[in-house]
Parts: C-alpha cells; sequence; structure tokens
C-alpha cells in the first residue's frame, strides 16, 4: 500500500508542540517551515484546541445552507480584519479551492474571460488555478488546462500595464511569491495594479494562501501595501493545521459570483478552528511578532552567513536564503544533522516559515545551523 | 562551469525555452549558437531535478 505523496522525508513525526516536532524516536526537531505555513499559532495551540472540542461535542457538520453559529462568527470576524471595504467570505477547504473560486467569480462579474498571471506565480493545482501557476513542471501532464491566461513578469509595471486591458477579467498575484523562491513585490507594484485594474474593471486577486494570517507582519500583506484587492484567497494558516480556505471579496464581486459552491464549505468544527486562530493572531499581536522577529531573523543570517549566500529575501517571517545549487543539500543537513526543518522554494533557495510565535532564542537556533550548512 | 549552469536554469526558470553555452570566441558567436553550435539546454531539462512544492 503507498500513497500518493511528493518529496517523502526519512523522518516519522508524531508529535508537535509549539515551534517543535518529534519523531517517533522523540528526536526533537525546530519546525521553521511549519508544513508550509500551515500553523501560525504553533502546533497543539489550546485556543484551537478548546475551540475545536467544544464544537465537535455540540455539532460535527452541517451544510452551508443553514447558518450555524461558528461558521457566521467566522464570516464576521474575516469581514472585520480584511482589508479595506472586503465584506463577503465563501469557505472551501483549501488555497487551491480558494483561487479557483476567485478565477470564477472575476469571471463571472466582469463578463470578461482573460486572466493575467505572473511568472514563477504559484497559485493551486485545480485545473483553473493550475492554469495560472507558472511552472510547466506541474502543468505538462495535465494539459489542455483553461486558455486565456497571460504571463507577465514579476514586479514589472510596465509590462503589467501592458497586459491588462478592457477586456480582462482577473490579474492575479502573490504579493510576496512563494514557491517562486520568496520574492517580495515592491508595493508601487501593488499599488500600481490597483490603479490599473481599477481603471479597466479587471478584479485584482491577492493570493494571500502563503502571506496571509500575519506571516509577513499584517494580518493581510495588501495591508502593509496599503491596497485593497477586490478579492484576497486565504488558506494554509487559516486553520492552525485545519483545512480551511477563504476568497474573501468586495460587493461588486459578491453581487454577481455565478452558482459556485461546496459541500464541506465552512463546516463547523472547521470554522471554529479558524475562528479561534484569526482571534488568537489578532488578540495576541502575532502578526507584529512575524514583523519584530522576523527583522531579528533576517537581520542575523544577514551577518552570520551574508556573503557565503547569493540572496537572502523576507518580509517578516516569510525568509528566503538563495544558496545558490544545492537546496536540498542544505535541507537535509539542516534536518538531519541539525534538527532544524525548512522548506526549498525551488532549486535555489532554502524556505523559512517558522509558526509566527517563534522567538529570538529559536531564531539564534536556526542562524547557527544554516552558517554550518552553508559552509560545510 | 557551475556558474554557466546555474545561468542555464535563471533562464530557462525565467520562461526561456531554451539556453545556449556557445563559445563567445567564434566567428559571428550568437548566429553560430542559433544555427546549432553550442550546449543546448531545453526547459524540459529543469523538471527532473526540480521538487514538487506549495
Amino acid at each position: 500500500m503507498s500513497g500518493f505523496v511528493f518529496n517523502e522525508k526519512p523522518i516519522q513525526i508524531e508529535r508537535g508542540d509549539g515551534s517543535y516536532v518529534y519523531d517517533d524516536s522523540g528526536t526533537e526537531y525546530l519546525d521553521m517551515g511549519a508544513s508550509y505555513a500551515c500553523v501560525p499559532l504553533g502546533h497543539g495551540h489550546p485556543a484551537v484546541h478548546e475551540a475545536v472540542t467544544e464544537q465537535f461535542e455540540k455539532l460535527t457538520y452541517v451544510q452551508a445552507s443553514y447558518p450555524n453559529a461558528a461558521r457566521t462568527a467566522l464570516y464576521e470576524l474575516l469581514a472585520e480584519t480584511a482589508p479595506g471595504d472586503i465584506g463577503n467570505t465563501w469557505l472551501c477547504n483549501s488555497g487551491t479551492e480558494a483561487n479557483e473560486a476567485a478565477l470564477k467569480f472575476a469571471r463571472s462579474a466582469t463578463g470578461d474571460s482573460k486572466v493575467v498571471a505572473t511568472m514563477k506565480g504559484f497559485h493551486g493545482r485545480t485545473m483553473g488555478a493550475l492554469a495560472t501557476t507558472w511552472k510547466d513542471k506541474y502543468k505538462k501532464p495535465y494539459e489542455p488546462l483553461i486558455g486565456d491566461v497571460e504571463f507577465v513578469p514579476y514586479d514589472d509595471i510596465d509590462a503589467l500595464e501592458e497586459a491588462i486591458d478592457d477586456d480582462t477579467a482577473a490579474f492575479i498575484v502573490e504579493p510576496v511569491q512563494g514557491e517562486g523562491g520568496i520574492n517580495p513585490a515592491s508595493r508601487e507594484y501593488l499599488q500600481a495594479a490597483r490603479e490599473v485594474t481599477e481603471a479597466t474593471g479587471t478584479a485584482l486577486i491577492f493570493d494571500e494562501v502563503q502571506t496571509g494570517m500575519g506571516r509577513t507582519g499584517a494580518l493581510w500583506n495588501a495591508q502593509r501595501a496599503n491596497v485593497t484587492p477586490d478579492m484576497v484567497t486565504a488558506a494554509k494558516g487559516l486553520g492552525n493545521g485545519f483545512p480551511v480556505g477563504a476568497t474573501l471579496c468586495r460587493d461588486w464581486i459578491a453581487e454577481d459570483y455565478g452558482s459556485h459552491a461546496s459541500t464541506f464549505s465552512g463546516g463547523p468544527v472547521i470554522s471554529a478552528a479558524a475562528g479561534a486562530t484569526v482571534s488568537t493572531l489578532i488578540e495576541d499581536s502575532v502578526p507584529g511578532n512575524a514583523a519584530v522577529v522576523g527583522d531579528y531573523l533576517t537581520t542575523e543570517l544577514e551577518a552570520a552567513i551574508g556573503d557565503e549566500v547569493r540572496d537572502i529575501r523576507a518580509e517578516g517571517l516569510m525568509i528566503g536564503v538563495e544558496v545558490g545549487r544545492g537546496a536540498n543539500k542544505a535541507l537535509k543537513q539542516l534536518a538531519l544533522n541539525h534538527q532544524v526543518l525548512a522548506l526549498p522554494a525551488g532549486r535555489t533557495v532554502v524556505r523559512l516559515l517558522p509558526p509566527l510565535t517563534i522567538g529570538e532564542e529559536e531564531a539564534d537556533e536556526v542562524v547557527e545551523a544554516m552558517a554550518e550548512v552553508v559552509t560545510d | 562551469m557551475g556558474r554557466k549552469v546555474m545561468a542555464v536554469e535563471e533562464a530557462l526558470d525565467g520562461g526561456a525555452p531554451e539556453a545556449v553555452v556557445a563559445d563567445a570566441n567564434a566567428e559571428a558567436p550568437i548566429t553560430a549558437a542559433l544555427d546549432g553550435d553550442g550546449t543546448h539546454v531545453h526547459a524540459s531539462a529543469l523538471d527532473a531535478d526540480s521538487q514538487e512544492d506549495h
């Protein structure tokens, strides 16, 4: 028996506590990947545990057409905390579904079909979201995908203005590219994207599946850029380990979204997990911690290994260390020799996406391990 | 050689369908490279070396 799993690791993880996970022999690992940013509050957070347990005992599941207190509370919380006047939420189970929905909503609300996406972008693996993902390797076995998608260089205002016209349904963009190598867009670029999409009646979609939930120092990266997109998508950290995605929309999108739906949209247990996660992020000022510790970690990495690596790119606790060829080798050494779990972002970048609750002590641990690995 | 390989990878990652490592001292080096001289690397060559990711 086997499952379809990519990049299977030689470590069997059995337990987690805060920023650490433990394998089946009890070895402790500092979790600097948080399994792709999925546990911003750390493993086993009591607020999430309590919310989920309480909801599970009351009601495990009811379809979305019946109002439910946990789901309604999540809708209200997301509306209160979303960028600008975004006030409508469609819930689903993952990031790719959130982006898939955003693309459908954009086509419905604008009546246009063309989608503009960015080179090196990643938006998921379902057919629509995959069509806006850059890397050919993910796409080729499944072609033909949906058509009318144009790719533009990332962070290039001129190229964006040339590509978007009155017949464009959507521009989808990650404010900081994750899978593409941790590439932060300039604020000028994101603001220019807002201007050109507004002028042409194009829906601006911020894919915040990775940058959202405080990762870059604000609950949403759009708030750091001072931009209100027409849609923001979220997943990964939204449920602190529970599978939930969200497409947040402004009114003009929600009023003409078509007829999209999902059976498991906003189940009560999942809604309780997401509600507890977002509440705790805000109440404990976790995004602020991500900004402070992110700056500290980036500064310490620059001092320790800045001359040894090609580049260090970061926004909050979304950090990429471009080690040149051999990111996989570095990741293996980090895990097996230093008990630090990190992630790749392409062949050349070691990606750090730790729980946002880490402190300077854990940051120091990582710097020490990275210094030994890159000078090895 | 490492730098050449890295430059090729960057070009292909950035969207070039093909990259050529060719001799700049040859006669009409660019035309010669486009005509087939040098080492041609196609984008699909990266697939085996790239990790699945999110």
